[in-house]
């Protein structure tokens, strides 16, 4: 198989930086880390910075050299807030940013209200029993009950005593079985997020060597650098 | 620890409390590797949520237009088999693809899956694409990152997109283009959205192109995301998701296209067992050792008290 140079460095360099992030699991700080955490941010806002200028160059210098002058507009709203910068002169930001959440706010209301208000609890008014399907039946059920628990549990302007008491309680355990899930949901995902990272540098198969090799030399050198006492000195 | 242990003797309870995390990621990254360099065949069950969306996806035509919203590099990596399997069916089908971004760094995994049009570069379907006669402009565009400025920018795009949208992301008019007769958010047959961070239903998208014009919304969640999108799935905003790594490994199987999530499905069945594992280990030394060692010590400043 032939690699292109372009890929191989592009593989080695992003293998030696995931080994040297990795070098944080030794507990403490190691030269490697630092390096690759400041490549990373130093790289991540060059290419922002870079992605930006092109965007605004796209979206807002090419429609006005077209003959779109309205466009001017949006370079002046954008100008204005950089004003931000002369403590003097910073009243004039508050001008682009009521547009913006005004805007955004006024566009939101109305959908906001459909998708997370109206449409959920329609979505809570669903049949108690369904006729041949048993989970359907016991899915309904606890959607319904577990949903009613949780409401009672977010009612703090009474006194909870009572029934409201034990429903508040109940509702409570609901709502710890949903965070359970949520929990084993981001560990799935987080742990599917390790497999691809890791897949992409072990695939294709002449990267193995490299990510083998990476990684035992940046961690035999960060031990050593450890067992001399200099990850202090340059950690 | 070890002198502790030198001087009390060994404790098994007080042993498993107090595990060095080293050990703990080191076996992670054994698990990982190991069962990526030697896979073993686990049996796989089809999800409600994928059987849904591969129902909305196996219905794609070649005259339908797809709206694309990518993912980050660090959601590709948790999405990766959904993004692709996806591609891979939109190409298959022959439908048209509108690829839009809201983050620098999604369309860089955009064109590692498709290719670079301007380099020539090629991407993970590069080969389908050329065996499908997939072209860019023809069959798919590029729009770059034109999904900036939030509720205003999604309500443009729905109701006006000629007015917002005019070339694509290398500033190539989109005139003549299949994007010519797009007016609005009904000339898209489907919205996929792969990767956003928390629940789609309640994003955008959602509001302005799936509640409003009724468009076909599928997403392809990252773990975080999975429970909020539920939701919107009970209130028909999403029509179908893809439950991250799991989700993609699943189309695969459906598609019987075989990718990185299958291969992915043994990391993901172990890793869950070996996180069973040192919850009920945590679990018992905590019961067994810490809770026991805090009482006694509560009880011994108790009496001091007295």
């Amino acid at each position: 198989m032939i690699v292109s140079t372009y890929d191989f460095t592009v593989a080695i360099v992003a293998i030696f930086i995931t080994w040297s992030l990795y070098t944080q699991f030794l507990g403490k700080p190691t030269p490697f880390r630092s390096l690759a955490e400041n490549a990373y941010i130093g790289v991540g806002m060059g290419m922002v910075t870079v992605i930006n200028i092109w965007y605004m160059w796209t979206e807002g210098i090419s429609p006005i050299l077209r003959g779109e002058y309205w466009m001017l507009l949006a370079i002046i709203l954008s100008i204005m807030m950089f004003s931000r910068i002369i403590p003097k002169y910073n009243y004039i930001a508050r001008v682009p940013l009521a547009i913006a959440v005004g805007t955004s706010l006024g566009l939101a209301l109305r959908t906001q209200i459909n998708s997370n208000f109206i449409l959920q609890v329609k979505a809570m008014i669903i049949p108690l029993w369904v006729d041949g399907n048993l989970y359907q039946t016991i899915s309904n059920l606890t959607n319904i009950i577990g949903g009613l628990l949780l409401i009672t549990f977010f009612i703090y302007t009474t006194e909870q005593k009572g029934p409201l008491k034990h429903s508040s309680q109940l509702g409570e355990y609901v709502l710890y079985i949903g965070l359970g899930t949520l929990f084993a949901q981001t560990f799935m995902g987080r742990l599917s997020m390790f497999t691809g990272y890791m897949q992409q540098i072990t695939d294709p198969q002449w990267k193995i060597p490299y990510t083998i090799g990476i990684a035992l030399l940046v961690f035999a050198a960060s031990i050593i650098m450890d067992r001399r006492g200099l990850l202090e000195k340059y950690g | 620890m070890k002198n502790m242990v030198e001087k009390e003797g060994f404790n098994l309870f007080k042993a498993m409390a107090y595990i060095d995390r080293k050990y703990l990621f080191l076996m992670v990254f054994i698990i990982t590797i190991g069962s990526l360099l030697f896979p073993i065949s686990i049996p796989i069950q089809i999800g409600k949520n994928t059987n849904l969306y591969y129902s909305y996806l196996s219905k794609l035509k070649s005259t339908d237009i797809v709206m694309w919203k990518g993912a980050t590099f660090r959601s590709y990596m948790e999405v990766k088999s959904g993004y692709i399997a996806t591609l891979r069916v939109i190409i298959e089908k022959g439908a048209k693809l509108v690829a839009m971004y809201d983050e620098g760094d999604q369309q860089s995994v955009f064109q590692m899956v498709m290719g670079n049009p301007s380099t020539g570069a090629s991407g993970i379907l590069t080969s389908l694409m050329e065996q499908k006669n997939y072209k860019y402009w023809d069959n798919y565009i590029d729009l770059g990152m034109v999904l900036l400025g939030g509720e205003a920018t999604y309500v443009s795009l729905a109701r006006n997109f000629q007015g917002y949208i005019h070339n694509d992301y290398a500033g190539r008019p989109i005139q003549g283009s299949f994007l010519e007769n797009v007016n609005g958010a009904a000339d898209f047959a489907m919205i996929i959205d792969s990767g956003p961070l928390a629940g789609i239903g309640g994003d955008f998208l959602g509001r302005h192109f799936a509640m409003d014009y009724k468009v076909v919304y599928l997403g392809n969640m990252i773990g975080v995301g999975i429970a909020p999108t539920q939701t919107y799935i009970e209130t028909g905003i999403v029509k179908g998701m893809l439950e991250s790594g799991r989700g993609g490994a699943e189309l695969e199987y459906l598609i019987g296209a075989p990718g990185p999530g299958l291969a992915a499905l043994n990391v993901m069945t172990l890793g869950h067992y070996y996180f069973i594992a040192l919850i009920i280990i945590g679990n018992i030394g905590y019961f067994g050792w810490e809770r026991k060692a805090r009482r006694e010590e509560e009880i011994r400043a108790g009496g001091q008290k007295k």
